[in-house]
């Protein structure tokens, strides 16, 4: 009896030393790379120490097996609430907890910023998108403090009284627990592609824009089978509360489109699925590593501008982002002929005000969800300081037949500080889809760039490129050539005008 | 370092114990005493410093104790006086580090004029001071007391520093391990007997005493308290406290066995005890029978003249035991509270009247287990008006009696908090005992029990990995 007591006594504990260091040789190389990441910072024990710790936090494998388990063992100690993830009573997961914002001040400053986007000849919408509960919170877990529909009620409230147009998109798609589950991801903290296509076409509903893309039999769904786990997923394991099936919608009508993500000076253009997806995340299912959600567009962005002239309606559209809008910008893309949106969170232009100001829009809409609301980029609008060039006149200063741009930049004029300009191109040849032009500094670094899209310009009998020069530097407007080096490229019709 | 971390787990424990199997005994030694100082000071290596200081002071003074002839009176009063010095500066230095902070301060709030001479200090508490300068005093008091001394340096600092029980015990007295430092061997069943306690010890503290913790954490964190969830928060409090330490002596016992040094137990069900009396010989077991060795029976223990006598001894005892946890009013009231019960019990010899009475018995049972929660309130506490707060709430005198928060923290906790009930009670023991008296039970037994563990064991890691709530509470020890 001993006997076999001892041996399975030393089968558990010669097995468990044996385990224990395979695991810690399998991840040897942390402790590695801690001590040469603190010789090279030259640091001490200290360093170490904490370069150790980071290491292993980060870095231990298998990591995403023990985030499994985790889940699992929470879910099976009945668990509700877990890793700031909270489960709501149909299943779905939601973060722990929202607290209160001030909404009256932030109302205030988008009071002003849609008086002054209105003096700027554009319309200004706040929609409102939901937060991922019902607009009851009776699904919440008794005891949770979740401000997220508080919240939205205020900022509707408070708009409402200082005369701001709003559109509330939470009684379509986060009325109870029925429309909640099936406009929202499970696991994620976003609403999935229905939801976003149904905001889309209540935004394109609200602001009268016509088109055939709000048709949802113009549109085929594939469907990817637990493809995706969301953001809250992540944090508790696939075990704990499943994953998401992925709906992906792809237009059945014909899209020759262009999309200029600014700052990253990379320009997508052909249909639909070439130009507004990232179909590298439809291509693997990977649960830790992907963020399926930003199959449409590819992630958060500070400044893109699509151009599409295909689209039936003409609006010139701004919209001031968060991550709800990704999939609804991609569908607004195939709706409207000139789309540019801005991420204020990650933006680091001139001001909402000055772009404004300058981009000659028709519809300014503001998308927020409740959680994202609180961010202090959303009204720190500028409109104040921006309210100059609202009584200055445009006048031209430079007029060109053609430029012809090869491998070097061509440069068009200096530009005057602080001074807002409006340069027209008429038409581009070119292999490209299309010419850039800049504003550059001394150092050749873009502070501003557009896309001048051949496709579009054909289409449209031309395109602008407003902008404003910052106040301290040293500025210029060229051309970038965008094809092979020795090609010729070459742009007609160039205009160039400043507010004075 | 933490036993509860990666780094330990997958590095230095492999890496140690691995070289350490590889040695020869004597050099054994002196890597142990290595990987223990550099262990220390992984959490801060300025503090090896007053490691390395206790170490060097409590070699002398024992050192020059031995060497006096205690045969002649001059010899015993120079090697008394050795002694005195040594115990001195031992405590003083604890009382630098551990109780200046709160002496200056409760001095300028009582009189503030001596903000002029004066300033309140901010000392860095040393972790396991506590536990390291007990243990190094047990030495010394050990050889003034007859027990053969140690002439290596080396070997003394392994004992005051081995990394097993440095931070948090259990206190190990000097003779316990003397023998095995100059002398051991690991047989098979030893590592492996030791790595099962480790796991369970790393089970208890990551899987009962850190999810508990966060239900102790939001109610003793709360400025607006229901009743419901004062009860919930104390309820938990109780167990998170006994498996976070239980769980580290274990872990302690079961790294030293797999070393080949034998620890005595620390704990023994404390929650199951029908008297306070009886609470304090199963709780912190090293810490109470080092209270009883050196101070209570030094003044007389329980063989004293008078009544007032006995009184006053448990009193210095308790009042010490209490100033010993933490340098605050709490714990002098949690002390005191503790030596005013069991002088009741002492005085009207209520254990032995309690044992062939089991309704006044039972009663008191219950009795003893909420005066120790109670106790665990003033430990818990920052302070007294917090405490004082909560003890409100636990009464219904807050004003609300059941919340929001009540209801999410039963939901989430009460299965953790009923199998740590049951973990709590030699339950699982007894079940085992019976099992293994059948050949076949023993089996099952055999095959369960490990496997239970690492199943455990691979959650507990996983919680790691998620870098979830790890405290510690002896660390301010």
């Amino acid at each position: 009896m001993k006997t076999k007591h001892n041996l399975f006594l030393r089968l558990f504990g010669f097995g468990t030393a044996a385990a224990i260091l395979a695991v810690s040789l399998f991840n040897i190389k942390l402790a590695v790379r801690a001590v040469d990441t603190t010789l090279q910072e030259d640091g001490g024990l200290k360093q170490l120490v904490q370069n150790v710790k980071d290491e292993y936090i980060n870095g231990f494998r298998p990591k995403h097996a023990f985030i499994e388990l985790n889940g699992l063992f929470a879910r099976l100690t009945g668990r509700t609430v877990y890793n700031q993830v909270a489960a709501l009573s149909n299943g779905m997961l939601i973060n722990e907890s929202v607290g209160d914002m001030d909404t009256d001040t932030a109302a205030q400053k988008l009071a002003e910023f849609a008086d002054f986007t209105q003096n700027s000849g554009a319309r200004f919408v706040y929609v409102q998108a939901p937060y991922k509960l019902d607009m009851q919170n009776e699904l919440l877990p008794q005891g949770l403090n979740n401000l997220a529909n508080a919240r939205a009620d205020a900022m509707l409230e408070n708009l409402s009284r200082l005369g701001v147009e709003t559109l509330d998109l939470r009684p379509y798609i986060c009325r109870d627990s029925d429309t909640l589950q099936q406009y929202f991801y499970k696991t994620d903290h976003h609403w999935n592609t229905a939801g976003g296509f149904l905001a889309f076409t209540k935004i394109c509903q609200y602001l009268q824009i016509e088109t055939a893309a709000c048709d949802f039999s113009n549109w085929s769904v594939q469907r990817y089978d637990n493809w995706f786990l969301g953001s809250h997923g992540k944090r508790v394991g696939s075990l704990y509360a499943g994953t998401d099936d992925l709906l992906v919608y792809t237009p059945n009508f014909k899209t020759d489109m262009s999309m200029y993500i600014v700052n990253h000076n990379r320009v997508k253009s052909g249909d639909f699925v070439s130009t507004v997806m990232d179909t590298s995340y439809l291509d693997k299912k990977d649960y830790y590593n992907h963020n399926s959600y930003c199959m449409y567009i590819g992630g958060d962005y500070q400044l893109v501008k699509h151009r599409n002239p295909d689209a039936a309606s003409n609006p010139r559209v701004l919209v001031l982002k968060d991550s709800f809008t990704l999939p609804v910008q991609a569908f607004l893309s195939t709706a409207v002929t000139e789309l540019e949106v801005i991420d204020p969170r990650y933006y680091t232009g001139s001001s909402l005000a000055e772009y404004v100001a300058a981009g000659d829009f028709d519809v300014v809409i503001m998308l927020l969800n409740p959680w994202s609301m609180d961010g202090e980029s959303y009204y720190d609008t500028g409109s104040r300081e921006a309210a100059v060039y609202q009584t200055q006149t445009e006048c031209l200063v430079q007029e060109q037949q053609s430029v012809s741009v090869q491998d070097q930049p061509y440069t068009l004029c200096q530009l005057q500080n602080g001074a807002m300009y409006r340069l027209k191109v008429r038409s581009v040849s070119t292999d490209s889809r299309g010419v850039v032009a800049a504003v550059c500094d001394q150092s050749d670094k873009i502070v501003s760039s557009h896309l001048f899209d051949k496709t579009y310009l054909q289409a449209a009998n031309g395109d602008d490129f407003g902008f404003v020069v910052p106040k301290q530097g040293n500025f210029t407007l060229c051309f970038l050539n965008r094809g092979e080096e020795d090609t010729l490229q070459s742009l007609q019709g160039i205009t160039l005008y400043q507010n004075k | 370092m933490l036993f509860t971390s990666l780094e330990f787990l997958f590095l230095f424990f492999p890496l140690v114990f691995a070289v350490n199997y590889l040695l020869p005994l004597k050099w054994q030694n002196y890597w142990l005493l290595i990987s223990s100082l550099f262990f220390y000071a992984w959490g801060e290596p300025v503090f090896v410093l007053a490691m390395l200081f206790s170490i060097a002071l409590n070699y002398t003074g024992a050192l020059l104790i031995s060497r006096e002839d205690r045969t002649t009176q001059k010899g015993q009063r120079r090697a008394k006086a050795i002694l005195v010095v040594t115990l001195l500066i031992n405590l003083s230095i604890l009382f630098v580090y551990k109780y200046m902070n709160f002496t200056t301060k409760t001095l300028l709030m009582l009189f503030p004029s001596l903000n002029t001479l004066f300033g309140a200090t901010e000392f860095v508490l040393p972790i396991g001071i506590s536990f390291f300068t007990f243990q190094a005093l047990s030495y010394v008091v050990d050889v003034y007391r007859g027990e053969p001394v140690q002439k290596n340096i080396a070997y003394v600092g392994l004992y005051v520093s081995l990394f097993p029980q440095l931070i948090a015990g259990p206190i190990v007295r000097y003779t316990t391990v003397a023998a095995e430092i100059v002398d051991r061997r690991v047989t098979r069943d030893d590592f492996c007997f030791g790595m099962y306690r480790f796991f369970i010890g790393f089970n208890k503290k990551m899987l009962l005493a850190n999810i508990l913790a966060q239900a102790a954490d939001f109610a003793f964190g709360q400025s607006v308290l229901s009743t419901g969830m004062a009860w919930i928060g104390i309820m938990a409090y109780t167990l998170q406290i006994y498996f976070d330490f239980s769980g580290y002596s274990e872990m302690a016992i079961g790294l030293g066995r797999m070393l080949g040094f034998h620890f005595l137990e620390n704990f023994d069900y404390p929650y199951i005890s029908r008297t306070i009396t009886e609470f304090w010989r199963r709780w912190h077991m090293s810490l109470g029978t080092w209270f009883r060795d050196y101070v209570y029976f030094p003044l007389g223990g329980s063989r004293v003249k008078s009544r007032a006598r006995l009184v006053f001894n448990l009193f210095v005892v308790w009042l010490a035991t209490g100033v010993w946890h933490g340098a605050s009013f709490n714990f002098i009231l949690w002390g005191v509270l503790y030596g005013v019960i069991i002088t009741v019990e002492k005085l009207l010899a209520l254990p032995k009247k309690l044992s062939n009475k089991p309704l006044a018995g039972g009663f008191y049972q219950l009795f003893t287990m909420l005066m120790v929660m109670f106790g665990w309130v003033l430990f818990r506490a920052v302070d007294l008006p917090s405490a004082m707060q909560y003890f409100k709430a636990l009464f219904g005198m807050s004003g609300l009696l059941w919340d929001g928060n009540a209801a999410l923290y039963l939901q989430n906790y009460a299965f953790m908090g009923a199998v740590g009930v049951l973990c709590s009670t030699p339950i699982c023991r007894l079940i085992n005992i019976r099992l293994c008296k059948t050949r076949k039970g023993a089996v099952i037994s055999g095959i369960v029990g490990p496997a239970w563990q690492c199943i455990l064991f691979l959650i507990s890691v996983s919680y790691l990995v998620m870098n979830a709530h790890n405290p510690f509470i002896y660390f301010n020890f």
